[in-house]
């Protein structure tokens, strides 16, 4: 029986207008998004490597990641090239900077954007009339006049459905990926390969909440265009209204100040520093001592005001997070920008990274014992592994999101046990 | 016939559970955002003002004897922009950007204003009038209708008069809420203009709303079911909204190719060095003709290391102040050596010429570069024109100044004050060097009375001249979709 | 074979659609219940269905409690609802694959769909027209194939003839009467007396959820059921 069900609503999804319609839409965009960042990844590498040739051992800069093309994320901000002050870190400027200032206005329409909002919205239109459409046509009566048990009946139109829908996305996604890791310029190792493998995983769950959320509008309502406003309200309120509204939300409850006024404050402990600088003569003995004192002292200060800048972000992230993470999309930005070593993790990971070097510079620097002859340490830095970015709260996400396909299905399947059928 | 018409399509949707949610829907965000924003904005002026302060006191404590060091000093802070409540602006200083700064609103563009118009009223636009004519085919109304002497134009018409009433009357009412608060709330001091800005923001606002009632009309008119209506009026709007416009700045990044920064940088640095070889040489040839014309008197020089004229990277050595002393001393002593210092000087000047004309080729590639950009970005910004909602956020950005316009009108002031406190500062420290010969650059200098910073709006004016030609598109793309609806209809088979 | 017993049902906003109905249909036997709109016909329909649980009583299909056992009663009947719509992208042959394979049928072959096209009086190419390109008659007959090919001891059919051309109806009758022989219990709710007297054994007449009467054919067969049911009608008023 299971299997009927399961193999009447594939086929009958793929005759229906609808699927085509889907089918054209998502393989037409999902190719077209992962082209367009991967050149858009060619121009960042360029970019970077000009970077590493300019300063060469010193660079303080960290390459694209060529798993950017599909999930973006922060990347751009984590390949931006800084140098370390004594106190405080500062972005170097006029090389990198994207020409085309269009970029501000609008998204960038990766891979990640495309599952998110359209596809979401996809999965909703293909499941909004699953039961509420047959029970107007009068299939629905049709087929529980027979022995047919409704789990049955719910769990194949689930099955097939979501099968039929997937498989485009699927076939899309596929063909993309082969097409761009064709190119010399995209060297994706082992652990990318099993980064994209999660993505896309993690991608078809969240397909599956929107699916889900989608089978039991349609198992509450019982007019099919009834259940398509209702869904089309829901999907505008979890994938844009929670999440862009939490995060300003979360700036109401936690006060932190500018990163402009930030780094006023930094220049104004900066200018106290050569103040007293200059002040030291340069003819007396222990000036080099004094200067290494004087040093330390004004790190000290800067580090005060970065780490209770920094507590203060970190908390602001943490209130924004759980606030919006009852909202799927949410939850899956958080976790495939993880999971693609795009995310706030990484973020967090890269600026740690900085402050530790700028802490072994300042050592060697002020080490008396110190071989004249030896070079500066370089900086060196490796993306976290999965492990690392997941072990960080990103199955936490994960965890969510399989929480709200057992919510909905688990719903779905109540409401259509009562489901009035006539 | 036609008011009659008109008031059916009214109440139709008012009675509708589709106008409940979308009045509810509009009422709650617009105001919520209004008053979350209004709140944010009023800690982003907080920071600007201890901004200003820390900017202010770091100059009244440190500033220095020192032009170049003095200049390092002034960084000049951006006003949150006056409609902020309503729009967020885009982060300003991207290029320089800030190693802390907040990267949240990259993964998540906040909600304002510009979204309640172009996703939520778009979409409630579209499910008001999908089923508009396809709907009424189906329920076997539009038949009754017709079976009465009333021509198909005036059908039309009234439903779309009726149709964007019920639609527009939510959005007025919760703006309407939205402005209230703004007016009361004290922190927020809106003059005459940003309110003449508000009431043309509303008017473009309504043009975008309508553009896409009339575009689900059309495609109603083009369909016979409304479950195929409604599913071609997405796929549409996903286009339009969410599609076309994030893609065509890459794509104009791929049609109009700019010299990649690399071959710019790489051409920069030939010239560079060339440069400095072309200048070496001239300088070269001038040592050699010296020391054939002035002999020993030039070694002597020479090993004054030529006083620090032309020097370092030129002649790569490493002139110090002593050398300059030494030989300033020298100069004085014999008037000989005086000539001979100053001849050298003079070709010490050729060479920097030479220098300077060489660089200038750098500069014009700079230039071509920047030139070509923003080719590229006015490629993109034309590409992206065909998708209403590029257009409207160009109309509202551009009127409300919170877009890439209102960025380099700040550059342009910042240019303007720039240009007024370069020469200040200069007389500043000529003044006090007067005052004091012995001045050492390590001195504290009395900058109180510099010229202060302020930052004025742009003339309406000026805005509407930038924003008109999309707010035409706007209507354009109106007149259009009514055109193909009324074509559409007319052929219609009502049965 | 189907057999209701006491059955009432009373729904939530008060209105009594059954009350205390009481009869059975035996096999081989069509029994048509008349009856104006919100008599309750359609009803009864939907609890032998189980669609909706009766208030009180039961009903019985083959002896099960269609309440208490609906999977186990199911199995014992078709249903022909009033406008059979179905799969309109699916073929014919696709909707009565699908619908055979619900009702347990498997394995069935191309000879089974032409026999049963050619028993509704269906041409076989149309085993492989789109639903969507059916007229309404051919839909009708398509769901008494549906039917036939479950091949159950009872079905049950609501207002099977309504929006039907006199040809369609009468092959229609003609069918009903090859299942009636083949010794199917019936029972078909309609508003269209001239076809009842054509093809009922027995008549019940409905009239706000109660079965005011039950005729059998020898009492309707020279006389006019149409006349017959007017004085039913209003004499249950008088009693009212």
């Amino acid at each position: 029986m299971l299997k009927s069900i399961i193999r009447k609503e594939i086929l009958n999804n793929l005759f229906s207008y609808k699927f085509s319609i889907i089918f054209i839409l998502s393989t037409i965009l999902i190719l077209v998004s992962i082209f367009v960042m991967y050149r858009d990844y060619c121009l960042a590498l360029d970019n970077h490597d000009i970077l590493r040739k300019e300063s060469g051992n010193s660079a303080t800069v960290i390459p694209p990641t060529p798993l950017g093309i599909f999930a973006k994320g922060l990347d751009e901000n984590l390949c931006r090239p800084w140098e370390l002050e004594a106190v405080g870190v500062e972005i170097s400027s006029e090389e990198q900077k994207s020409l085309n200032n269009l970029f501000k206005l609008f998204t960038a329409p990766d891979l990640l954007y495309i599952i998110k909002v359209i596809l979401s919205l996809c999965a909703m239109l293909f499941a909004f009339d699953m039961v509420s459409g047959e029970k107007e046509t009068g299939t629905l009566r049709q087929s529980l006049s027979n022995s047919l048990k409704r789990p049955i009946l719910i769990f194949g139109k689930w099955l097939g459905g979501f099968t039929s829908f997937i498989l485009p996305f699927f076939m899309a996604v596929l063909l993309g990926t082969i097409l761009v890791t064709l190119s010399p310029m995209v060297d994706i190792n082992a652990q990318g390969w099993a980064r994209l493998g999660l993505f896309i995983l993690s991608g078809v769950i969240y397909l599956a909440v929107f699916f889900s959320l989608g089978l039991l509008i349609s198992c509450l309502t019982h007019r099919s265009s009834t259940s398509l406003v209702i869904s089309l309200f829901v999907w505008t309120i979890l994938v844009f209204l929670i999440p862009n509204l939490g995060n300003i939300l979360a700036r109401q409850f936690v006060q932190i100040p500018t990163a402009q006024q930030l780094e006023l404050k930094r220049e104004q402990i900066r200018n106290k520093f050569n103040s007293e600088y200059d002040r030291i003569l340069k003819t007396q003995p222990d000036f080099k001592e004094r200067e290494k004192a004087l040093l330390r002292r004004y790190v000290a200060e800067g580090d005060k005001l970065d780490e209770d800048y920094r507590n203060r972000f970190n908390s602001l992230v943490t209130v924004s997070q759980n606030i919006t993470r009852f909202s799927p999309a949410a939850a899956f930005t958080f976790l495939a920008t993880d999971i693609m070593g795009t995310g706030m993790a990484e973020e967090r990971r890269l600026k740690r990274a900085a402050q530790q070097y700028r802490d072994i510079l300042l050592e060697w620097y002020t080490d008396e014992n110190r071989d004249e002859e030896s070079k500066e340490p370089a900086f060196g830095y490796q993306r976290s592994s999965v492990k690392g970015a997941l072990g960080q709260g990103g199955l936490s996400n994960c965890l969510v999101l399989i929480l709200l396909n057992v919510l909905f299905l688990t719903g779905a399947y109540v409401a259509f046990l009562r489901y009035d059928v006539r | 016939m036609l008011k009659t018409i008109i008031a059916r399509e009214f109440l139709n949707n008012i009675l509708n559970l589709r106008f409940m949610i979308g009045l509810v829907l509009c009422i709650i965000v617009t105001v919520a955002c209004i008053m979350i924003l209004a709140h944010d904005y009023q800690q982003e002026m907080t920071d600007y003002n201890i901004r200003v302060n820390l900017q202010d006191k770091i100059l009244d404590n440190y500033a220095k004897a020192n032009f170049f060091r003095l200049w390092r000093m002034i960084r000049l802070q951006k006003p949150p922009e006056r409609f902020r409540p309503l729009i967020i602006g885009i982060p300003g200083n991207e290029n320089l950007g800030f190693f802390d700064d907040n990267p949240l609103p990259i993964l998540f563009p906040p909600l304002d204003f510009l979204f309640i118009v172009t996703i939520i009223m778009s979409l409630l636009a579209i499910l008001f009038s999908h089923d508009a004519i396809a709907g009424e085919r189906q329920s076997g109304t539009l038949r009754l209708v017709i079976s009465n002497s009333i021509s198909r134009t005036k059908i039309l018409f009234g439903k779309f008069i009726g149709g964007t009433t019920s639609l527009i009357i939510p959005f007025i009412l919760s703006l309407l809420v939205g402005a209230l608060y703004i007016s009361i709330n004290p922190s927020i001091q809106w003059d005459g203009s940003a309110w003449a800005e508000l009431a043309l923001l509303t008017a473009a606002s309504i043009t975008f709303i309508t553009l896409f009632y009339l575009l689900g009309l059309m495609v109603s008119t083009f369909s016979r079911y409304s479950t195929t209506s409604i599913l071609n009026c997405l796929f549409l709007w996903i286009l339009l909204v969410l599609v076309i416009p994030n893609v065509c700045p890459y794509i104009s990044a791929q049609l109009y190719r700019i010299p990649s920064i690399k071959e710019t940088e790489r051409k920069n640095r030939e010239i560079e060095i060339h440069s400095i070889e072309v200048a070496r040489e001239l300088m070269k040839e001038s040592v050699k003709k010296f020391k054939s014309s002035y002999g020993k008197l030039f070694s002597e020089f020479e090993s004054m290391e030529f006083g620090g004229i032309g020097t370092r990277f030129v002649l790569e050595r490493d002139a110090g102040p002593e050398h300059e002393k030494a030989a300033q001393q020298r100069a004085e002593a014999d008037p000989e050596f005086k000539a001979m210092m100053d001849a050298f000087r003079e070709e010490g000047k050729k060479a920097q010429k030479e220098l300077i004309r060489v660089r200038e080729e750098s500069d014009m590639l700079d230039k071509d570069l920047e030139t070509k950009a923003a080719a590229q970005t006015k490629l993109a910004k034309n590409l992206a024109c065909i998708s209403p909602f590029a257009n409207f956020v160009y109309v509202a950005r551009g009127l409300t100044g919170t877009g890439l316009r209102s960025l380099d009108y700040f550059e342009q002031t910042k240019d303007e004050y720039e240009n007024q406190l370069r020469p200040y500062l200069s007389k500043k420290i000529d003044d006090a060097r007067e005052k004091n010969p012995a001045l050492e650059e390590e001195s504290l200098l009395d900058v109180s009375d510099r010229p202060r910073f302020a930052f004025k709006e742009e003339a309406l004016k000026e805005k509407l001249n930038e924003i008109l030609p999309y707010w035409g598109i706007l209507v354009l793309f109106n007149v259009v979709f009514f055109v193909a609806a009324f074509a559409g209809f007319i052929i219609y088979d009502v049965r | 074979m189907i057999e209701i017993n006491e059955l009432t049902k009373r729904y939530e906003d008060g209105v009594l659609a059954l009350d205390h109905v009481n009869y059975t249909v035996e096999q081989g036997e069509i029994f048509c219940l008349l009856g104006a709109n919100g008599a309750g016909k359609t009803t009864t329909i939907n609890i032998l269905l189980d669609f909706i649980p009766p208030t009180s009583g039961h009903a019985f299909i083959n002896g099960h409690d269609c309440n208490k056992f609906p999977l186990k009663a199911k199995k014992y009947v078709s249903y022909v609802s009033e406008n059979v719509q179905l799969y309109g992208m699916f073929t014919a042959r696709q909707n009565l694959a699908f619908f055979a394979e619900l009702a347990g049928k498997t394995g069935l072959k191309k000879k089974n769909y032409d026999d049963v096209m050619r028993t509704v009086g269906l041409p076989e190419k149309a085993l492989r027209m789109r639903l969507k390109h059916f007229s309404k008659g051919m839909r009708q007959k398509l769901g008494i194939a549906i039917a036939l090919l479950k091949d159950p001891p009872a079905i049950l059919m609501d207002e099977p003839t309504s929006g039907l051309d006199p040809t369609s109806a009468q092959e229609f009758l003609a069918q009903l009467r090859r299942l009636k022989e083949q010794g199917k219990a019936i029972l078909m709710t309609t508003h269209d007396i001239f076809r009842a007297k054509l093809i009922a054994d027995r008549v019940g007449i409905m009239k706000q959820g109660r079965l005011v009467a039950v005729r059998k054919k020898q009492d309707f067969k020279h006389a006019d059921l149409e006349e017959i049911y007017m004085h039913e009608m209003q004499a249950a008023e008088t009693v009212s």
